[in-house]
């Protein structure tokens, strides 16, 4: 069975690397089904 | 928006040259609820320490998107004080999107941002005259009322 993803660590490391590349982060909620 | 919008080219160049791009499930916990999001597609436009700058709900095409786009970065950088940054992202969206939604807030907030910078009042008058003759039916010309007593 996959692990489930953690979307906290996924935001986070997005966050890191949003002020790394001193860049916004665009969030975009969706609706896979 | 998967469809139409990311998949054009103008939109994934933008996306990449100005923004980190994090795509999640509407119901995905405890991102969804910290957001609060309750319809799709919702975007949000945040700083790099996670505090939200800008939304939308509800599909935007690519013309409307990007404005949208540059408002929110404008929008991170005037929230922080950044005010000559805030104007450049406003002119290229002014320059670019002139007939986008985006475009009276984006004369509103430029003016405000170069307000701030100079403490000289007359971009504020300014504000509801470029309203006024290129934005009248505009939301925006109304919350500039004020100035044009300036």
């Amino acid at each position: 069975m996959p692990e489930a993803i953690s979307w906290e660590k996924t935001m986070k490391r997005a966050l890191e690397r949003a002020g790394a590349e001193n860049k916004p982060v665009l969030v975009f909620f969706h609706n896979p089904a | 928006m998967d469809a139409v919008t990311y998949p054009e080219k103008d939109v994934i160049e933008f996306v990449e040259r100005h923004l980190v791009p994090l795509r999640i499930a509407h119901d995905s916990k405890p991102l969804a609820t910290d957001f609060n999001v309750k319809w799709t597609p919702t975007h949000v436009i945040c700083d790099p320490a996670g505090r939200e700058h800008h939304r939308a709900v509800g599909f935007m095409a690519p013309e409307e998107f990007i404005p949208f786009l540059l408002l929110g970065i404008a929008r991170v950088h005037f929230d922080q004080e950044y005010y000559q940054e805030a104007t450049t992202y406003l002119e290229k969206l002014l320059a670019g999107y002139p007939k986008s939604e985006a475009a009276p807030e984006s004369v509103y907030l430029r003016g405000v941002a170069l307000y701030k910078s100079t403490g000289d009042p007359k971009p504020l008058k300014k504000i509801y005259e470029q309203l006024q003759s290129d934005y009248p039916a505009s939301a925006w010309l109304k919350r500039a009322s004020p100035y044009r007593l300036l």
